[in-house]
């Protein structure tokens, strides 16, 4: 039965319009660019490097849990492996030795030696700790060297500190647990070779364990040693503390790990930082550095435990110097400084150093792998910055892509097309115009037939709009706070500006608005970024020309409260600005330009509703009783959503195009789509009466509050995934009980007739409540994001784009998961409809990303081109794809295989066959005659 | 209650066969076993070809639970602290296609693996251990280009009705044995039609004969010219009328 149903499916996919690529499209419309994210441990590969030469690979270890090679030449990704999201997969310790690479993590922690060259596993040995790590998870630090692996839990008053040294089999040398009252687990601590050594800002000491007075017997208590912050040359910078609940609130002192060293740590207090040498007997000794403890941050490699060398990055402004100290000298090495600039005005996160004897005078060389706090990495040799990757890349929250400006020439044109004189008068302009564009095209063409050469590669093409609206400029704004420009047809960055003060919403995003198109010329486009600020936690807005990254008007405005929400209004001012309504945490509501309030809110007054959320309740107000002073909101309405916590609320993208407004059926009658444009569809999470997953999805009508519909899933647990467009909504979710990821499928009809055809109302009276169409579906595998294609005038059909957790993105038809699909088979059908059956079966042709895996997707960002057929799909997460999909096949352009000299070839036949003919025919009249 | 009734069942079963797999530490009497391990063997197709780090660097394997296990040079994995409960190991390589495979584990650490099926999740097909997953095939991400052939064009039905006609048509009048074309013609006494001259109809089509052809569009016109050229095509029907 099953094969049958397969068989059916097989053949329906084939008979309907599937529009998978061919074998030599790779690569056509669509381009990949793999990332690692934002590196925090690496080391240089010496083993593959002949006579002590550079290294030809760099093992990186990631906050994004990737363990990845890179090729020392050009930065390229030789291969990765993408561990587990979350605390399992955080990779705690890395070293490289003789072309393995070992990694400590997982809980329980477990060892694994990867090939460097292959990425092979080589070995994987469980560490056996004797307490239950679930228990006493807190703090986690990893020392790890070649012989040996200690690791120490940092709980509330207590450290429990392992040490294996058996790396084959996973022994226990020794283990201890310390009880102390200031250990938790925001200690400062770090591991080292010898000792646990912790700085404690509030008791002003540095503590510190020595191992070896950890003996074999756990009787008596070991004692720390500690060492005055005084003495070591620090003070503790005083931080207010008014904004305590900001997330990521500034430690006053901190203790790292340096890279190269397991004697060595760094600490930093605000401004100024030490490197500490930490003695077998557990001292403290400051490292006595040449005048280079204060000023920018810092970031030190010791690559030799006898003949070390400190290096410390500085960087001022855009210019950085890396400079060695030999400590047995006490002298600065001139000779092994590098100096060279960045693009962005960031300091050094991180730095990793490595001497090699240059190949041909035997002198020592340095090569330097310095990460920024904007997540960019650079290899820096002796000529300069050798390569660069951007990994901010790699976290991107906000996606927004911006139509290019036509060309100069077009513009002209349309801008005295605008001011009309008469008929006569605009045809003469409209004449002449035409031909001076015509002469400078021709110009151009005869220019580029002379110099064929005349586009360089080095230089930028020009931005312009192409002749269907393909190309365009994405704008993309990551956690880092770094946010770029982006050639969508390439991938080339066209721009990037670093906003070192910023850090995304509690919600974990950033908001992106275009508030003026490049429609508007002599206007430049204008695009706003809401964000928070780093150490206070209140709202930041930033404006910019999205086409040049330039800032706008005030640019970067920091705001006095804390922002809850932003939301875009479709009205304009006098310079075609669209304000943006920011509320804050206390209601106010606030619009960006200042100015705005007046001229484009008000007169809107009664027709704007904000509908603002929290954990459990959406509460719906009305901005009718503003007045000119000030912008006031009043509660209508609130509703609270078993079984629970909202997690999110998902409404229609703003202008949310419907094409057609009815469905015709079998009987050729219509049914009526029911197209709210408020309507969103909110999800709740909680647990029922006996602790299972129970998830709530309501329609609400965000004006009038009103629940729509709802449904209520017992067993289900997320992630869910949700879209919405049109009348129809689509999400998925894992089915606990049945072990199996559902989508389920929803579309709302008016019925056979229409309340109002012409505009709806959510608060128009008692309204019929609208007809749902349901079914649910089997998805054989999970899904990581979920968008929907977006077209020009949405005639196209719409398509589902489902990032798979196979790492495959995939275009999945509509009418596959549509809720009108019939039960039974017989009687007249709904064209387009097969019969309904519990499993989506994907066919791997519809995987647009093909053999290309992306491991972790965040989101999918869809925008309409010029041409109706084609939307384009941009994927992100750890990896940035793009691609072009034609969702209803390229119906409005040749095919690119249509083949020109076939139909030329034909053409020219027939034309010959005719003259032939027509010889011959001429011939037999002549013979006829003579007869 | 469901579940912990097939749990029970599935205990029972468990007992029978499989593997012994150690828990992460049992030792001393500390209660912390309920960590488990799986192994398993992936076995890399050699008729498909693809590059050998590709495929190690490549391959991930996973549960839906979130565990993550990598390849050794000999193709086997171990799948590392997983709880009690039911796990879907996924085997996902670009172009090989693997099943994924459900593995049970009790409380004790006894585990078996099971064939996925997402319809009947309580239907029970044990598979045999270790651990193995086998390719099921390369993974087709491309559809075929049409390509132009000629048999394609030859084989064509508009093209068979046109030519298949105008062959017989020049083939007829090699039947030039008297004898065989009066046996012929015997046998199918072919009605006398007014068919017309095939090279005067595309002269008449293409309007560029002149005027005295198109008058003279007669069957005789068209008999007189025939017969005395008598190897061109197009003869036949007049020729038939001659006689």
């Amino acid at each position: 039965m099953e094969k049958l149903l397969l068989a059916l499916l097989i053949l329906v996919s084939i008979a309907l319009p599937s529009s998978s690529l061919h074998e030599d499209q790779i690569g056509k419309f669509d381009w990949i660019q793999r990332g690692i994210g934002s590196v925090h441990l690496a080391q240089f590969d010496e083993s593959g490097s002949a006579d002590g030469g550079p290294a030809r690979r760099l093992v990186v270890a990631t906050q994004h849990n990737v363990l990845a090679v890179l090729n020392t030449k050009n930065g390229e990704i030789m291969w990765r492996h993408v561990l587990p999201i979350g605390a399992t997969g955080t990779i705690e310790s890395l070293n490289v030795q003789e072309g393995k690479a070992v990694i400590v993590s997982d809980n329980p922690p477990l060892l694994r030696s990867f090939d460097v060259l292959s990425g092979t596993l080589i070995k994987e040995v469980p560490l056996k700790l004797h307490y239950k790590p679930d228990s006493l998870y807190g703090k986690r630090l990893v020392q790890h060297d070649s012989s040996s692996v200690t690791v120490a839990h940092l709980t509330s008053n207590t450290a429990e500190i392992t040490r294996f040294s058996n790396l084959k089999t996973g022994a226990q040398e020794w283990q201890h647990s310390i009880s102390q009252p200031w250990i938790s687990s925001e200690s400062q601590c770090g591991l080292t070779e010898v000792s646990l050594t912790c700085v404690d800002a509030s008791l002003g000491l540095v503590l510190s364990l020595p191992f070896s007075r950890l003996g074999k017997t756990t009787g008596k208590e070991p004692q720390f040693i500690s060492t005055s912050l005084e003495s070591i040359g620090l003070s503790v910078a005083v931080t207010s503390d008014d904004d305590a609940d900001c997330k990521f609130r500034s430690i006053p002192i901190t203790l790292q790990n340096v890279h190269g060293s397991p004697r060595h740590l760094l600490i930093t207090s605000g401004e100024s930082s030490s490197v500490l040498q930490v003695g077998s007997d557990g001292s403290v000794t400051p490292v006595k550095e040449a005048g280079a403890s204060s000023g920018a941050v810092s970031v030190v490699d010791v690559t030799q435990a006898d003949d070390a060398v400190i290096y410390r990055a500085l960087h001022h402004k855009q210019a950085i110097r890396i400079s060695g100290f030999s400590l047995a000298l006490g002298t600065e090495l001139v000779s092994r400084s590098l100096q060279f600039s960045v693009g962005a005005e960031a300091a050094v996160r991180m730095l990793v150093v490595q001497q090699y004897q240059r190949r041909g005078d035997g002198e020592v060389a340095v090569r330097a792998l310095v990460v920024m706090h904007d997540d960019s990495v650079h290899l820096v040799a002796s000529p300069g910055v050798l390569w660069l990757r951007e990994e901010a890349l790699a976290s991107v929250l906000a996606v927004e892509a911006v139509d290019l400006p036509i060309p100069a020439s077009s513009v002209s044109m349309h801008d005295h097309m605008a001011q009309r004189a008469g008929v006569l008068h605009s045809l003469v302009h409209r004449v002449m115009l035409q031909g001076s564009e015509l002469l400078s095209w021709l110009a151009e063409l005869l220019e580029d037939s002379l110099s064929p050469s005349h586009s360089s590669p080095d230089s930028p093409p020009a931005l312009y709009r192409d002749e269907f609206n393909i190309h365009k400029l994405l704008i993309i704004a990551t956690a880092s706070g770094k946010i770029f420009g982006m050639d969508n047809l390439s991938g080339a960055l066209v721009w990037s500006e670093y906003l070192p003060s910023i850090q995304p919403l509690p919600s974990d995003k950033l908001l992106l608005f275009l508030q003026r198109s490049v429609a508007h010329f002599p206007h430049p486009p204008q695009m706003v970024l809401v964000a928070m600020h780093k150490d206070s936690c209140r709202g930041v807005v930033h404006t910019f020309n999205p086409l040049t990254g330039e800032p706008t008007g005030k640019g970067l405005e920091f705001l006095p409260y804390r922002i809850s929400q932003a939301s875009m209004l479709a009205q304009n001012d006098q310079q075609f600005i669209k304000p943006l309504l920011v509320v804050d945490t206390s209601l106010g509501v606030h619009a960006f330009p200042s100015g705005t309030e007046l001229s484009v809110v008000l007169p809107h007054k009664d027709v704007l509703y904000i509908a603002t959320r929290n954990s459990t309740h959406i509460t719906g107000h009305s901005l009718r009783s503003s007045t000119k002073e000030s912008l006031k909101l009043t509660p209508l309405w609130s509703q609270h959503f078993p079984p629970g916590t909202i997690e999110g609320v998902y409404t229609k993208r703003p202008g949310d195009k419907v094409h057609s407004a009815g469905r015709v059926m079998a009987d050729r009658s219509v049914l009526y789509k029911y197209t709210n444009p408020n309507l969103a569809v909110v999800v709740a999470r909680g647990l029922d009466h006996i602790n299972e997953n129970l998830l709530g999805v309501y329609l609400v009508d965000l004006v009038s509050g009103a629940v729509v519909d709802w449904i209520s899933h017992s067993r289900v647990s997320g992630p869910v995934h949700v879209i919405h467009s049109e009348n129809w909504v689509v999400y998925t979710y894992y089915h606990d009980r049945n072990r199996r990821h559902e989508l389920h499928s929803l579309e709302l009809f008016e019925g056979p007739s229409q309340a109002n055809a012409t505009a709806f109302s959510s608060l128009a009276g008692a309204q019929r409540p609208p007809l749902v169409e349901r079914q649910a579906y089997i998805l054989p595998f999970g899904v990581q994001a979920s968008a929907h294609t977006i077209t020009e005038k949405s005639i196209t059909t719409k398509c589902l784009l489902l990032a798979l957790d196979t790492g495959g993105i995939a275009q999945v038809a509509r009418w596959l998961v549509d809720p009108r699909r019939p039960m039974s088979g017989g009687g007249p059908r709904e064209e387009g409809l097969v019969q309904y059956m519990p499993e989506v079966h994907l066919p791997s042709t519809d995987i647009i990303s093909y053999n290309q895996t992306l491991p972790r997707v965040s989101g999918i960002y869809s925008a309409p081109t010029g041409l109706e057929s084609t939307s384009i799909v941009f994927v992100y997460g750890l990896d940035l794809f793009f691609s072009r999909v034609f969702p209803s096949k390229m119906f409005d352009m040749l095919k690119d295989d249509f083949d020109y000299v076939l139909i030329a070839g034909a053409l020219l036949g027939l034309v010959a066959a005719a003259l032939i003919t027509r010889k011959l025919a001429q011939r037999k009249a002549l013979y006829h005659q003579w007869k | 209650m469901l579940v912990l009734s097939r749990l029970l069942v599935f205990v029972l079963a468990s007992f029978s066969c499989l593997h012994i797999v150690f828990a992460l530490s049992d030792e001393e009497g500390s209660k912390s076993v309920d960590r488990f391990t799986v192994e398993g063997i992936v076995e890399r197709p050699l008729n498909y070809p693809q590059d050998e780090a590709e495929f190690f660097a490549g391959t991930r394997i996973y549960t839906n639970t979130g565990y993550q296990a990598f390849l050794k040079a000999n193709g086997s994995f171990v799948l590392h602290n997983l709880p009690w409960g039911s796990h879907f190991i996924h085997v996902v390589t670009p172009n090989i296609l693997y099943a994924p495979i459900r593995v049970d584990i009790n409380s004790k650490g006894k585990w078996r693996p099971r064939k996925v099926n997402y319809l009947q999740p309580s239907k029970v097909e044990v598979l045999s251990t270790p651990l193995k997953f086998t390719a099921l095939g390369p993974v087709r991400y491309f559809e075929a280009r049409e390509q132009w052939r000629i048999t394609d064009l030859l084989f064509n039905p508009m093209v068979l009705m046109t030519v298949v006609p105008l062959g017989l048509m020049l083939l007829m009048p090699k039947l030039s044995d008297p004898e065989t074309r009066r046996e012929v013609e015997s046998q199918f006494q072919l009605p006398k039609t007014e068919a017309p001259d095939l090279s005067e109809m595309v002269t008449n089509f293409l309007g560029m004969g002149s005027p005295s052809t198109s008058s003279s569009s007669g069957p005789a016109a068209g008999t007189a010219c025939d017969a005395r050229r008598p190897g061109r095509g197009g003869a036949r029907a007049a020729r038939r009328k001659d006689k």
